[in-house]
């Protein structure tokens, strides 16, 4: 475990430096100087230069890069440029919004795969799995911002009545961020609902005709422990695997969503600082939500760990172990003669 | 209508009347497309004894199991015959009588142990669940209880092995688990279908020793299935033997084997690897089992038959017992063949 944990460490540490040299090179790349923008149209080039010896920007690109990432592990990435103020500050302030918008919309996908799943993979191809899947392939097609128009206008709320509230600096509870948030992340849950209920769905069907689950009906297992004790914990691996793929997605979705009902959150932050060149505050945001997803992904690998023993990678024989790849398909009953 | 053979079992010298607790008579199962995978098969398992089933793969001795157990998979089912077990006709019954019976009277067990248990769970719990669904045994009853017929079925150190996963045990555990979660509640029938195919030599023979045991001790009847006569020749006490859907040939283990009437069986015999035919190639039936499944109207064997006579191909041959309890459907076999009377 402990050797386990290391590569993980390693290859965590690997992927977020790549994400960083990666948005600093985009950065160094595209065409716009902050410090031109921050002088203001009207500046002379010498305001110019001093606005950049000032912000470091007047550097060699790898020195700029290192003294950034050296900022961001003593955890002051700095200041922002378009607003002068720490980049920590914002973000503290932005994040929530964002974040809790994010995780409501995800657990919103699982509360209503799951039954959704369960639900249509009981008769495959029936009634009830036909209207089940076409109804989330709509919702799939229907891009989320434009499902969070039609469910404003549905639920008769105004963008004011979102985000409205929260602009003003009243203090809000934890009950009412719930409100707040629930339609925006309606908006995002049902757009990703669809891959998450059909992964579900297939595995479930594909499982059910497994060798164990005949075992478990020769045993006399009724329909429901079958489905529940056997068949459900077999689908958790594939399901758990693209709900984390889907995370990323869902955070990069609520960043959209937050500008149709006018949230305070890190997407309108992104926006602006990116129209600013803001580049300490763009880079933040954008490892905040690498760090973010490299975690849920050792989430998911814990997860998974956990239910399936196959891929518990065990010190003294994990070399036996690591063949075996468990995927839904493995399972498959194989020829039978 | 085919001979009746539910006296197979009347040579058995001694006692002479036992009771018969599976009778299959006439059954047939057909796919959803009206394939005949099972086509006519009737034949008699007695209290305790040892019924093997045997023919090459396709012959339909799974699906015979799986009906017997009520385990066909969807779209597969029995339209005519019956299944009688303990005087009740298994085919008749709704899915929460066959659940009831399934896991306490008739124990199954499979061929390939790895997928045919859960990968998720531990062995020990697997076992346990038989008792859970039929018992009201609380966890510690059930725990003494599923460590008690681990070591009846010879696995080491249950304690430890029972928590333990199926792909962390060795082919031979894994069906011995199997066998255990089959046996645990004192079932009168054990269906298993090929359970040593997938070993080697050596488990293999511990697993018919350990079927063996079972048996004698426990009182209950095995249905053997498997395509290798030789291990049928350890264990069983009569052979069925199937082709193509039908039985072939009946008998006593030593008649069948001994004294083989049908040219299928013979073809079978003369393929198994013994130690006085090494270095010989073994004798193997040319073709296969046909895969057309639609009703027969003559021998389904004359097509590679090497003995085969036209009326093979025009009739179909009707069971007929040539000895007492041993029956053969056969034109030929009377003519040429010593049935050793
Ligand atoms: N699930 C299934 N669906 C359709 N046909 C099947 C199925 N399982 C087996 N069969 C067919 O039924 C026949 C008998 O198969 P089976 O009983 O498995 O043979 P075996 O004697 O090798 O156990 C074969 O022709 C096989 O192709
Ligand atoms: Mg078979």
């Amino acid at each position: 475990m402990a050797a386990y944990l290391l590569r993980k460490l390693r290859d965590t540490i690997f992927t977020l430096l790549l994400v960083s040299v990666i948005v600093f090179i985009i950065f160094a790349l595209i065409p716009g100087n902050p410090a031109r923008i921050i002088a203001g149209v009207n500046a002379t080039p010498e305001k110019v230069a001093f606005i950049e010896a000032e912000l470091g920007l007047d550097q060699p690109l790898p020195i700029r890069f290192i003294n950034y990432l050296g900022g961001l592990l003593t955890g002051n990435p700095g200041q922002s440029l378009r607003f002068n103020v720490p980049v920590t500050d914002l973000i503290v302030d932005a994040a929530p919004i964002t974040l809790g918008l994010a995780f409501y919309a995800f657990f919103m996908v699982i509360l209503l795969a799951i039954p959704l799943g369960l639900i249509a993979s009981r008769r495959p191809g029936g009634v009830v799995d036909t209207v089940i899947h076409v109804v989330t392939e709509t919702t799939l097609a229907i891009p989320p911002f434009f499902m969070a128009i039609v469910l404003m206008l549905l639920f008769r709320v105004t963008q004011a009545d979102v985000g409205g509230s929260l602009s003003s600096g009243e203090i809000l509870t934890f009950g009412d961020h719930l409100k707040m948030l629930t339609l925006p992340a309606l908006a995002i849950a049902l757009s990703r609902l669809a891959m998450v209920v059909e992964f579900l769905r297939d595995a479930l069907v594909e499982e059910s005709h497994t060798d164990y689950v005949r075992t478990a009906k020769g045993k006399g297992a009724s329909r429901m422990r079958i489905r529940m004790v056997h068949v459900l914990r077999n689908c958790l691996v594939p399901t758990i695997t693209a709900l984390g793929l889907i995370l990323a997605e869902i955070i990069g979705g609520s960043i959209i969503i937050e500008q149709v009902f006018l949230l305070p959150g890190l997407g309108r932050l992104l926006f602006t600082a990116v129209e600013a060149r803001d580049f300490p505050l763009v880079q933040t945001i954008i490892m905040l939500i690498a760090v973010l997803v490299v975690l849920v992904n050792f989430v998911v690998d814990l997860l998974n760990q956990f239910i399936d023993p196959r891929l518990r990678v065990v010190q003294s024989h994990s070399r036996r172990h690591r063949k075996y790849q468990p995927t839904v398909a493995a399972a498959k009953k194989k020829g039978n003669s | 209508m085919r001979a009746q053979c539910e006296g197979g079992t009347r040579n058995n010298g001694e006692n002479m009347k036992q009771n018969m607790l599976l009778q299959i008579e006439h059954l047939k199962v057909q796919s959803f497309t009206g394939a005949e995978l099972v086509r006519d098969v009737s034949f008699t398992v007695a209290d305790g004894e040892i019924v093997g089933l045997v023919g090459e793969s396709g012959c339909g001795k799974s699906i015979t199991a799986l009906t017997v157990a009520g385990l066909l998979p969807e779209g597969i089912r029995p339209t005519r015959g019956r299944v009688v077990f303990d005087h009740v006709d298994m085919v008749t019954l709704s899915r929460q009588e066959r659940r009831a019976l399934n896991g306490s009277r008739i124990g199954m067990v499979f061929q390939d142990a790895l997928t045919a248990l859960n990968p998720l769970l531990p062995v020990g719990h697997q076992i346990g669940e038989v008792l859970k669904i039929h018992t009201d045994m609380n966890r510690i009853e059930r725990r003494k209880r599923v460590l008690e017929v681990m070591s009846a079925v010879d696995l080491p150190n249950p304690e430890e092995l029972s928590r333990r996963y199926p792909h962390e045990l060795s082919g031979g555990q894994r069906q011995r688990v199997l066998i255990a979660m089959a046996v645990i509640n004192n079932p009168s029938l054990l269906i298993a279908d090929e359970p040593t195919t997938a070993l080697d030599s050596v488990v293999q023979g511990q697993i018919l020793a350990l079927l063996k045991d079972i048996n004698s001790k426990e009182q209950v009847s095995i249905l053997f299935i498997s395509h290798d006569l030789s291990t049928v020749r350890r264990l069983c006490d009569r052979v069925v033997v199937l082709y193509a859907g039908i039985p072939a040939e009946i008998g006593t283990t030593a008649q069948v084997l001994a004294r083989p009437a049908h040219v299928y069986t013979e073809l079978l015999l003369a393929a198994i690897p013994t130690p006085d035919k090494r270095g010989q190639t073994l004798a193997q039936i040319p073709g296969q089992v046909a895969d057309d499944r639609g009703p027969v109207t003559f021998c389904p064997f004359a097509p590679r038959c090497p003995k085969a006579i036209s009326r093979c191909r025009k009739e179909l041959p009707e069971l007929r017992e040539v000895e007492p309890g041993h029956w053969v459907a056969c034109f030929l076999a009377e003519g040429g063949y010593d049935l050793g009377t």
